[in-house]
């Protein structure tokens, strides 16, 4: 135990006393407070209710038109428009012609022609240059104002008939209520992913290059008659575990307090704020996901005779991890759907995408077990496998990288 | 009770049969000589006794036993491919290298300090590793095989990259720790360090034993029919002489087969010439190694 307690203090110290340990754990939150101070700083000079990091992050989801758009009325509907519609943001043609011309003069983001059986088939035809964030919102807009002429500009009913349901959701797995068409809902999931992949893969590295360092400085003859190699692999695999997880801790609790700090000063919408439970999970799946690629990467470093050609075959275990990245958009815009649910539950992507769905939605607590339980099967195996590499023939073998004996070493061959 | 015992070990690496059979004993308190070419099997054998390699047959007992967890701590190996932490502090790099062999700490940095003013390297022990000289760093090297105190010390090409005055300062060393009583296996090709140094030696090449023994022993038993002379006056031609030659300041005499090298003392005497050294002629470890080398090489495989 105490050499094992040694081994992971050297590794914890050996990282620590670097200048890029620090600053990407401590500097790159630094920076994001940072930012925050001086947008908060601009934020207390302005006037008003509303402030500029509610409005910046507002505008990515509802922002305003710079230009207005036109509609051609063919069914006759648009009589006057409601008080909640801003009427200067709409211009009448009498025909597609005019409106085209409009268009191409770019006096109009583009124009809606509402077709003349629209009470029957509810037909409208948007044409534009290019849709965009700012055109999204149109059509319904306009389906309002349509609606506040078929009820007789009855303002009482109008307002009813807009008011969102009053539905009250209970979730078993508490999470900020979302709107899934809204584009923040896509950027708090991928923040998540991205620092997950970081922090997993980043840590997982790490055993690589420690064992490729030793390996490469020939120390690891004179560590084989010091310490087993299953301490060696335990002292290592602990105390680079530490670092990423106190790394974890520095990045998701500075995120964290910046969207609560956000939130509060700024009045965030939902979208951007995430529920507490979801640092604890992350604790979780980082540290099984950790072990589980640390495992494979000091495999890959047992059988690599140095460093420089580790990082060149080291894509292989990265390989499996790049699913959810390559797949996030199909992720988030539907994090229960199938493939959201099987990556959840493999575990070579389950970290990240278990993390990617928490962020995105509410994820039944089964699944979270499930999968949690299955990482924690292959977290078994992949230590077996690990210890298996993990000898001191082999680490002194200094053979060249085969893909098929590291296959094979991973089976337990 | 011998230390090392090694009981007839084979092993292979492929097709290459880098240890052939190999038996011998290193005793308790013994300074004994692993000698061989480059690739006769010397470091495989080390390895072997230190369970790094396990052996395909034979058997190996270190310390009274099999090889375990428990007996690392009281063995000190400094191996041919010399490796230390290049990015880290001297002193951090050897005091952890010291924990891992279950030293107090406290007990590790005292017994540092004086290793450290030694070998002259106290202005140094902050100094990352890679910014030392090589000849620092093989100091730097012996300083971790022997800071824990081990009561067995297996030593790998120990005088490789020292200058003579260094070179001096570790046999000196090695010398007075064998005194305390530690057994110290050296493995090494540098023939007259092991005349210097050694009881005992084991000869291998091509992974087999060539000659195992006391060393005395195996000189006396490659030396040929000659005797070393110098005498005040010139030597003058004597009886039963088949040719001489010079040798340093003395005078080799290779005599015929059937005079004893008491009847040439008898003579010198007798021809009243005053005898400032007269002794059996013995090979130096170098000569044997040779004709050893050349026998097994000219015999067919």
């Amino acid at each position: 135990m105490n050499k094992i307690k040694s081994i992971l203090v050297q590794e914890i110290l050996n990282l620590v006393s670097r200048f890029s340990f620090w600053f990407g754990a401590v500097g790159v939150p630094l920076i994001g407070f940072t930012i925050y101070a001086g947008v908060s700083l601009v934020n207390n000079s302005q006037d008003g209710d509303q402030n500029v990091a509610s409005t910046l992050i507002q505008s990515l989801a509802t922002a305003p038109e710079e230009l207005p758009v036109g509609y051609i009325d063919r069914a006759g509907l648009i009589q006057v428009f409601p008080p909640d519609v801003d009427e200067a943001g709409f211009i009448a043609f009498p025909d597609e012609k005019s409106a085209l011309v409009a268009l191409e003069e770019f006096e109009i983001l583009g124009y809606i022609t509402i077709a003349e059986d629209y009470i029957n088939t509810g037909e409208m035809v948007f044409t534009a240059d290019q849709f965009s964030l700012e055109t999204v919102e149109v059509p319904n807009i306009l389906e309002r104002v349509i609606q506040y002429n078929l009820l007789g500009q009855d303002l009482q009913r109008y307002d009813w008939i807009i008011a969102s349901p009053q539905v009250k959701e209970v979730s078993l797995s508490p999470a900020p209520a979302r709107d899934q068409d809204n584009a923040l809902t896509f950027f708090l999931p991928y923040a998540v992913t991205l620092l997950f992949y970081i922090l997993i893969m980043g840590s997982a590295t790490l055993m690589l290059n420690s064992i490729g360092k030793e390996k490469e400085n020939r120390i690891i003859e004179i560590l084989m008659v010091s310490v087993s190699p299953t301490q060696l692999l335990s002292g290592k695999m602990i105390g680079l575990g530490l670092v990423g997880l106190f790394q974890l801790v520095i990045w998701g609790g500075s995120a964290y307090s910046l969207l609560w700090l956000s939130g509060r000063a700024f009045n965030l919408p939902p979208e951007f704020q995430l529920a507490p439970s979801i640092l604890a999970w992350g604790v979780v799946f980082f540290i099984l996901g950790y072990i589980l690629y640390g495992c494979l990467m000091s495999g890959l470093g047992a059988l690599v005779p140095n460093i420089r050609e580790a990082s060149q075959v080291s894509f292989i275990i990265v390989l499996p991890m790049l699913i959810p990245l390559i797949t996030i958009s199909v992720l988030i815009r539907a994090p229960n759907g199938g493939l959201a649910v099987g990556l959840s539950l493999f575990p070579l992507t389950s970290p990240v995408t278990m993390m990617l769905r928490l962020a995105a939605t509410s994820v039944p607590v089964w699944q979270i077990l499930l999968s949690i339980f299955i990482l924690l099967g292959a977290v078994f195996l992949a230590i077996r496998a690990a210890a298996g590499m993990f000898r001191a023939q082999t680490l002194l073998s200094g053979q060249k990288f085969s893909l098929k004996t590291f296959l094979l070493a991973l089976a337990g061959r | 009770m011998p230390s090392v015992f090694v009981s007839n070990i084979s092993k292979s690496f492929g097709k290459v049969r880098a240890v052939d059979e190999v038996t011998f004993e290193v005793q308790e308190g013994e300074l004994f000589g692993l000698l061989g070419p480059n690739g006769a099997g010397k470091t495989t054998t080390i390895r072997i006794i230190l369970d790094i390699y396990k052996p395909d047959s034979g058997s190996i007992s270190v310390l009274g036993g099999p090889m375990n967890e428990a007996k690392k701590n009281r063995i000190g190996y400094m191996p041919e491919e010399r490796g230390l932490y290049q990015d880290v502090p001297l002193e951090r790099c050897l005091l952890y290298l010291a924990s891992l062999k279950n030293v107090d700490r406290a007990v590790a940095r005292e017994r540092l300090e004086g290793y450290l003013e030694k070998f002259d390297l106290q202005a140094y022990r902050k100094k990352k590793v890679k910014e030392l000289s090589k000849g620092m760093q093989q100091k730097a090297q012996i300083i971790a095989t022997l800071l824990h105190n081990p009561e067995l010390i297996i030593i790998d090409e120990p005088f490789s990259g020292l200058d003579p005055i260094n070179t001096r300062l570790v046999k000196d060393m090695l010398l007075q720790i064998h005194q305390q009583g530690t057994t110290i296996i050296m493995s090494t090709h540098q023939m007259h360090q092991v005349e210097e140094l050694c009881d005992r030696i084991l000869l291998v090449d091509h992974g087999r034993v060539m000659l195992y023994g006391d060393l005395d022993q195996i000189r006396r038993q490659f030396s040929g029919h000659a005797v070393l002379v110098r005498t005040r006056e010139p030597l003058p031609a004597l009886s039963g002489v088949a040719h001489h030659e010079v040798y340093n300041s003395a005078t080799k005499l290779v005599l015929e087969d059937h005079i004893h090298p008491q009847e040439i003392l008898q003579e010198l005497v007798a021809r009243q010439l005053t005898v400032e050294q007269f002794e059996i002629a013995l090979p130096t470890l170098d000569e044997i190694f040779i004709q050893v080398v050349e026998k097994r090489e000219s015999q067919p495989a």
